[in-house]
């Protein structure tokens, strides 16, 4: 076999085609419009996730007596608030389709991997952090409202279990929980799931994300996934503690 | 400068064809292959408004619709999960597609196209490259490879051609 064989089917396979499928403008622009209404039904999920959780907590600040309840929930508004602007600060930054004529394959490849590393790195930051001191207050000031409620209904101090020792040991044990929670929560859609896309994938040096899903902030767990079970994954750890 | 509009006839006039067949390469499924289609035409008819000519329309296309591709075999959970070979991986002569024996030319093309679905998709990119007939320079144009490298996997790619597909052009 020569040279000549393999341009033979190289022609072969040039000729293996018939008529080439033509998009009119209305249907590329149709195509594009639909694209557009997805991601807007997603974005307008997410807000008013993110809206049900400051309401709740705007709820809770209203009704419950203690300040430290209510410092609490300002903080979890402040940080439901940051963590919805960073969500969608981070997913407009897509790349545009002209971007991948600029770029040779393994650029694209490479800077898509690189976004996605950097979204991940920092989902700690963005993410999970903005919660923490509102959580932590929120639930050591559950702990303490729960704890005084039980006293002042003549129970005695053994009842409450784990809700009696001293405050700081209270706090940390309020965080720890969140951590957990946080964790449990993230962990299907965000850090791991990501993590392991992404080293599998530098592997085999493909490239990442659909068009449909680049345009998702990949990695980063949604506001409806997290910020919603994180607190009811909360409150069940809390009513279970204090009985 | 021509227009938008009339830069995308002309891509669909001189590589509409080859559009579709990367489509079918990167994809089996014949409405997800439409799917596929359409949104490289639609990344295609986007990117055309700032194209400016610092490269050919070829390279530019093949870019485009490249890494269309290659993020949607990324994005699909079905051919995440598929263990995909390197061109170094697949076996030169391979008894079970001896074109000899059933030297179909729609036989021969489909099992051509088994096979660059098999691959990973840098090497995908660079196959397929190769069989629309664009030279070393080109390819590197488009895939970002350095031409040593790019030289070095054709030669592979001839070979197994030669071995495998040789049938083909005798129907």
């Amino acid at each position: 076999m020569t040279n000549d064989s393999v341009s033979k089917i190289c022609e072969f396979w040039q000729q293996g085609s018939h008529e080439p499928t033509r998009f009119n403008g209305e249907d590329l622009r149709s195509r594009m419009n639909k694209f557009e209404r997805t991601i807007r039904r997603r974005n307008l999920r997410e807000y008013v996730a993110a809206g049900l959780v400051i309401g709740v907590f705007a709820y809770y600040g209203w009704v419950f007596p203690t300040l430290l309840l209510r410092i609490g929930c300002g903080l979890l508004i402040l940080g439901t608030a940051y963590v919805a602007y960073q969500l969608h600060r981070k997913a407009s930054a897509r790349p545009a389709p002209a971007e991948m004529g600029l770029r040779n394959c393994v650029q694209f490849q490479r800077s898509e991997l690189e976004r996605q590393r950097d979204a991940l790195r920092a989902v700690w930051s963005w993410y999970l952090s903005p919660f923490l001191p509102g959580m932590s207050l929120f639930l050591f000031g559950l702990f303490q409202f729960t704890k005084n409620v039980t006293e002042a209904a003549g129970r005695t101090k053994g009842h409450t279990m784990w809700c009696t020792p001293s405050a700081p040991a209270q706090l940390l044990r309020a965080s720890l929980w969140l951590l957990v929670a946080s964790g449990w929560s993230s962990w299907p859609s965000g850090c791991s799931i990501g993590e392991r896309r992404m080293s599998s994938r530098s592997k085999s040096t493909t490239s990442i994300g659909s068009p449909r899903m680049r345009t998702r902030f990949q990695g980063g767990p949604s506001i409806s996934q997290g910020c919603i079970l994180r607190p009811c994954a909360s409150r069940l750890i809390c009513s279970a503690a204090c009985g | 400068m021509a227009s938008q509009e009339d830069l995308y006839e002309e891509v669909v006039q001189t590589h509409g064809a080859a559009l579709d067949r990367l489509a079918r390469a990167y994809e089996a499924d014949p409405d997800k292959c439409r799917d596929l289609l359409q949104d490289i035409h639609l990344a295609i008819w986007q990117s055309l408004e700032i194209f400016d000519g610092r490269c050919s329309l070829r390279t530019w296309i093949y870019r485009v619709g490249h890494n269309v591709a290659a993020s949607h075999v990324a994005g699909d959970r079905r051919a995440r999960s598929r263990q995909l070979l390197s061109i170094e991986d697949v076996d030169v002569a391979d008894a079970k597609t001896d074109t000899e024996k059933s030297a179909e030319r729609n036989i021969a093309l489909d099992r051509l196209m088994a096979l660059i679905r098999e691959l990973k998709p840098s090497d995908r990119q660079l196959m397929l490259l190769f069989l629309e007939g664009v030279d070393a320079p080109g390819i590197g144009e488009v895939t970002g490879m350095s031409p040593g490298n790019v030289a070095t996997r054709v030669h592979r790619i001839k070979n197994i051609l030669r071995n495998r597909f040789q049938g083909g052009e005798k129907s």
